[in-house]
């Protein structure tokens, strides 16, 4: 039932988007899949007019005339059949992409962002990442293909109906159980595969062990590749076990088959003979009939193929037509002058997690101020930096900007009020320009305050290395393209955020992972660029917190101290600990405790 | 090419002979479905001169009962190949597979750093990876499958064009005129297609990267931040255009083209039919060979075309075997011979030099080392200055491009790689994220010790995870979220690498930039504890944090792939050089 309905859905949606042409390849299908039979009927008579000719020499005029009926519906078949891939690979295909991808486009730029981060959008986002048009497109031909397949059988079982009633019902009484045989085999198949996939999974994820050349390096130390080469082994033989048995049944299913099919042989062969000898049939019918019941025969063995393909194509569907149905976020209009921050009573958990990241945080950034947030790993320091971007709602509670509410701030004035440098920021395999102006596209062409923004995060004199400056192709997608060290992408991408004039600029674990020179130089740069706006940082480095005016220590989601750096440091809570910790390994008498 | 093609075909029939004899078998015996056209024009005679000359209907009868045994008998085989050919698939490919999984683990590691290898390893793997689901079948595999279908159709070719020669001669001249022509034309059509697919690549690569950035989140995060998806969305619509008005006026003009040449496959089709009737009308043709004169030329036309559709797959499928036997062909590492006892006395480096494939800079230079047994030192360096290669020559990994490495004397190069590896145990930095079982990510260093739970006990307790073996009851449950199992963070993974390589009985361990991504607190116990763990062997740690430096016995420090000092935190501080420089870059940051 899911089948047929994902189907229809790919039907209606190719009707909407080019009715013309679907319209048109419906009509071709038809002619196309009518012309079967009548290659039958039109056989039929020319052997028919040639009998009565070779007896007694009339009818000559008929019998060519046939024959020319002959030769024009074949050469129209084909080109019918090839006008009709034209359109569906050539004009349909167009149409797609051009008016269907764009809608998933806009559908994936107005889905709230807490669908990219749930664990259960990863599938559909990692399909979608493939071109959807594409998608439907295959899918369309492959329902025109079975459609195809279906009207002939049709027609030819007509036809034999018109030759003989009771042959007509004896095929169609035995084509059903063979229907039911052949498909149930296919649908089998899909079973086995579906039953397997953990099996095919965990074979797979072994696999890429050995494509990951650090766990190659792991294995050749350790000795281990042995061990787990044996594990995989044991899956492909539990793999190969479990589809060797599903097959055996198979081939049973479709002994089964080939029963039923021989009788239907000889059924039908025998009555069509028997018919013919006791002068019912006509030669030409006795031609037309053992042409007629092969081709069901024929079509019938194909059409299990075409069901097994249904069948994966709707499961391939079914992610899009899920998608496509998804609610997007309405625009939100309100504006405000005025930047400072107000935290008031929020309460965070991430949709569809239980566990509560942000507990009862209440506090307030003046505009222009410099805060900073640690703690552990897991206190909800990032989570905040997200929250103040109204990527995500909050589950109680408030967060004001300039007295409205964040969520319902316009996009122009968020980026007023906010631009960020993420941990996991993005390296775009681009032009340095373009790398750069995202932070605040309108900038694009003032080559000066790009410069400007690059120097700030210490990656100009890198660029001025460049021959193409700041149209250098960067990333490993085309062959020119230039590809940078992850610390020289880092700098890039903080020129991406200090590029915009927002009044706050959030910077999520900058150092992390920096070596010791470059992390004191990007402290450097940090306080270039803290000078004249507000920041947010976020570290578990307490060193760079020390340059803010503010520190909020976070522990399980709640703000446990607050105050400047002396300030905490006097009141010997869990900030000064951490501090202690850390610094106690710069102390020249240092001791274990 | 011709010897790619014979390799390939001889490993699939090898991977299972029974199954291929069957399919083999299978596949002759269907060749009889050929001959249906012959029997059903005697058929169609014997019907004739049942109405004309009044014979007997036996013959009649005689003729359906053999036309329903050769149905019969080609619909068995297809019937039971089918299911026989999915079994091969299955066992060819597990056989191709594993072949490359025993060559990963055994080629010289260094190739896996050149990207070219990496890059080849990449496709051979997806070579021989079934492309889903059930018609999916892998190249090498496809390969053969072409080679059936392309001797398939050449028999069905050839006993067609007998079938009609015997019928009447005249009949042979359309029916081997038309193949040739059309099937040039379609060829010639493919290589176009093929070189527009070529010349696509690149920019069909752009548009899917762009693309690509609406779906992953580090980049939705971005853009809705900078409020830049319009900008990406009109980037994405200037590629597509770019794209699809190339793409598909070529794709057009071929399929025109392809078109023209199936018309002109038609009208051969169509004069052979005339032909026939023409023939008919004189009298050359019995009615039966009429009609069974449309059915063969139906084969014949059908034939063509598979021939032509699979003409490209093929070549594409022999450059993919090309590109697996490559890999396949790399040679092994080299093994020393000697065994080695165990580590007694010290490991020396002498003029070690070593450089990685491509590049120019020496990642190692002039190496000069000595670590005795028992020794705590501390390596440090900013990025990129060698210290993990040095880590990698110790283990074996690399071989020097020039100088010595030598253990207790005797040259690393000489001794079987296993038995001088039984002395050390590494902690990397990219540690490995196991989807197994917990017992399974701590004793994977030994996997000889599997099942000695009391040893895993110890590990897991001194690494600070037996909390985790508590919570989750036990060392058998699954690991990794992907596999249902639970999933641990990031810390709790460190700290399970590091179980890992203290679990393995070896005298020298080393701990590489262990500490990298986790916080102050979870970062001082992890070095504390390993201190305290890594007493009683040799430990070498590899960090960028010179906070843990005062605490070793001695502290290496590299620059350019170069020692640069050598000594204990006080005399290097006194020193005043490179080590105080970045002490105090980091310890001016805490004053």
């Amino acid at each position: 039932m899911k089948v047929i309905k994902n189907c229809a859905w790919v039907v209606g949606t190719v009707l909407k988007i080019a009715p013309c042409l679907a319209v048109i390849t419906l009509i071709c299908e038809i002619s196309v899949a009518m012309f079967r039979p009548l290659q039958i009927i039109v056989t039929q008579r020319i052997v028919d007019c040639a009998s009565v000719y070779l007896q007694n020499g009339s009818g000559l005029n008929r019998l060519v005339w046939w024959g020319i009926m002959l030769v024009a519906i074949l050469i129209l078949w084909v080109t019918l059949q090839k006008l009709e891939y034209y359109i569906v690979r050539v004009k349909l295909k167009k149409k797609l992409i051009i008016e269907f991808s764009p809608t998933v486009l806009d559908k994936l730029r107005g889905l709230p962002y807490s669908f990219f981060e749930s664990e259960s959008s990863n599938d559909t986002l990692e399909r979608i990442s493939n071109d959807p048009a594409k998608l439907i497109e295959d899918s369309y031909y492959r329902i025109l293909l079975t459609f195809f397949s279906l009207v002939s059988i049709t027609a030819t079982v007509v036809l034999i109906f018109t030759y003989s009633v009771w042959i007509g019902l004896g095929i169609l009484v035995l084509t059903v159980p063979m229907t039911i045989v052949i498909n149930y085999s296919s649908v089998l198949t899909h079973r086995v595969w579906e039953e397997n996939t953990t099996l095919r999974r965990r074979e797979n994820d072994l696999r890429e062990l050995t494509a990951n050349k650090h766990a190659v390096y792991e294995m050749s130390v350790f000795g281990s590749g042995e061990y787990v080469q044996g594990k995989w082994f044991d899956y492909q033989t539990k793999l190969y076990s479990s589809i060797k048995k599903a097959m055996l049944k198979v081939c049973g299913i479709e002994c089964l088959y080939a029963v039923l099919d021989i009788t239907y042989m000889v059924f039908a062969g025998g009555l069509t003979v028997a018919a013919f000898l006791n002068g019912v049939f006509t030669i030409g019918q006795l031609a037309a009939m053992l042409d007629g019941m092969r081709t069901i025969i024929i079509k019938l063995s194909r059409s299990s193929g075409f069901v097994t393909e249904m069948i994966l194509l709707s499961s391939r569907c079914d992610y899009l037509k899920k998608f496509m149905t998804l609610d997007t976020m309405p625009d939100s209009t309100e504006t405000t002058d005025k930047f400072d921050i107000v935290f008031s009573h929020v309460y965070f958990t991430y949709p569809g997690t239980e566990r509560e990241i942000l507990h009862d945080v209440s506090i307030r950034i003046k505009q222009g101020e410099r805060v900073a947030f640690v703690g552990d790993n897991g206190s909800g320091k990032s989570t905040l930096i997200k929250l103040l971007c109204g990527l995500y709602p909050v589950t109680y509670g408030k967060i004001l900007v300039g007295g409205q509410d964040i969520t319902t701030l316009s996009k122009e004035s968020r980026q007023r009020f906010i631009s960020v440098l993420f941990q996991d920021f993005c390296s775009y395999s681009m032009t340095i320009r373009e790398n750069a102006v995202l932070g605040c596209l309108s900038k694009a062409d003032e080559d000066a305050t790009v410069w400007k923004a690059l120097k700030n995060a210490g990656f100009a004199d890198t660029v001025q290395e460049y021959e193409n400056g700041l149209d250098t192709v960067l990333g490993k997608l085309t062959e020119e393209g230039v590809d940078l060290s992850r610390g020289q992408w880092q700098r890039l991408a903080m020129s991406r955020a200090f590029i915009s004039d927002s009044e706050f600029i959030a910077l999520d674990e900058p150092t992390a992972a920096l070596d010791p020179i470059a992390e004191s130089k990007m402290y450097e740069s940090f306080a270039n660029i803290f000078k004249d706006r507000g920041t947010i940082m976020v570290s578990h480095r307490l060193a760079s917190a020390k340059m803010a005016d503010r520190i909020f220590v976070l522990d399980g989601g709640r703000i446990i101290e607050e105050g400047s750096h002396e300030e905490l440091m006097e009141r010997k809570g869990l900030y000064a600990r951490m501090y202690n910790l850390q610094s106690s390994w710069y102390t020249e008498d240092h001791s274990n405790d | 090419m011709i010897k790619i093609y014979k390799r390939a075909i001889k490993d699939c029939i090898t991977a299972d002979r029974g199954c291929c004899a069957m399919i083999g078998i299978l596949i002759i015996l269907g060749y009889i479905g050929a001959i249906t056209p012959v029997i059903m024009a005697r058929l169609i005679e014997a019907g004739e001169s049942f109405i004309k000359h009044g014979a007997s209907a036996s013959a009649v009868w005689h003729q359906l009962i053999i036309l329903l045994g050769v149905y019969a008998v080609s619909g068995m085989t297809y019937i039971l190949a089918t299911p026989l050919d999915k079994l091969l698939i299955q066992k060819g490919s597990w056989k191709f597979q594993e072949r490359l999984f025993k060559k990963m683990c055994s080629i010289p590691q260094i190739l896996l750093e050149d990207s070219k290898y990496f890059d080849s390893y990449k496709r051979a793997a997806e070579a021989v990876k079934n492309s889903g689901y059930e018609n999916g079948v892998n190249s090498l595999l496809g390969i053969l499958r072409v080679s059936t279908t392309f001797l398939d159709s050449i028999i069905m070719t050839v006993i067609s064009i007998i079938i009609l020669v015997s019928f009447s001669p005249y009949l042979l001249i359309f029916a081997v005129l038309s193949t040739p022509l059309s099937m040039l034309i379609s060829i010639f059509s493919e290589k176009a297609m093929r070189k527009l697919r070529r010349a696509q690549t690149h920019k069909k690569r752009e548009t899917e990267y762009v693309w690509g950035l609406f779906c992953q989140k580090a980049s939705v995060k971005e853009m809705r931040v900078f409020g830049a998806s319009g900008f990406f969305r009109r980037k994405w619509l200037k590629k597509r255009d770019e794209m699809i008005n190339e793409e598909l006026s070529v794709r057009a003009k071929i399929l025109r083209f392809r078109n023209g040449a199936d018309i002109i496959k038609n009208i051969f089709y169509g004069m052979n039919v005339a032909l026939a009737v023409v023939l008919m009308i004189r009298g050359h043709l019995s009615i039966g060979q009429f009609t069974a004169c449309l059915g063969v030329f139906g084969t014949l036309q059908i034939n063509l075309v598979v021939f032509v559709d699979q003409l490209e797959y093929f070549s594409e499928s022999l450059h993919i075997a090309e590109e697996y036997y490559d890999f396949i062909d790399l040679p092994d590492k080299l093994d020393g011979t000697a065994d080695f006892g165990g580590f007694n006395d010290k490991i020396t480096l002498s003029g070690v030099s070593f450089s990685y494939p491509n590049t120019e800079k020496a990642a190692l230079d002039n190496i000069n080392l000595t670590i005795k047994k028992g020794e705590h030192i501390v390596i440090v360096g900013e990025n990129g200055s060698g210290k993990t290669t040095l880590s990698k020559l110790i283990t074996a990994c690399y071989e020097p491009d020039s100088g010595n490495i030598t253990i207790d004397g005797q040259k690393i190069s000489d001794l079987k790689k296993n038995s001088y590896l039984k002395n050390f145990s590494v902690v990397s930095q990219n540690f490995v994220q196991y989807n197994m079982t917990l017992r399974e990510n701590i004793a994977m260093s030994e996997t000889g010790a599997m099942y000695d739970d009391e040893r895993i006990k110890a590990a897991v307790k001194a690494a600070g995870v037996d909390d985790i073996a508590d919570i989750m009851g036990g060392y058998d449950v699954q690991l990794g979220r992907e596999f249902g199992g639970v999933e641990l963070s990031g810390g709790q993974w460190q700290k399970l690498a590091i179980a890992r390589g203290m679990f393995r009985d070896a005298p020298v361990i080393i701990l590489d930039e262990p500490t990298a991504a986790l916080d102050p607190f979870i970062e001082y116990e992890i070095l504390t504890d390993f201190s305290e763990m890594a007493k009683d062997r040799t430990s070498i740690i590899i960090s960028h944090r010179i906070g843990i430096c005062s605490k070793a016995d001695r502290i290496i420090v590299m620059k350019d792939g170069q020692i640069v000092e050598d000594g204990t935190h006080k005399e290097l501080l006194d020193k005043g050089g490179e080590y105080c420089r970045m002490w105090s870059a980091q310890s001016d940051w805490y004053k």
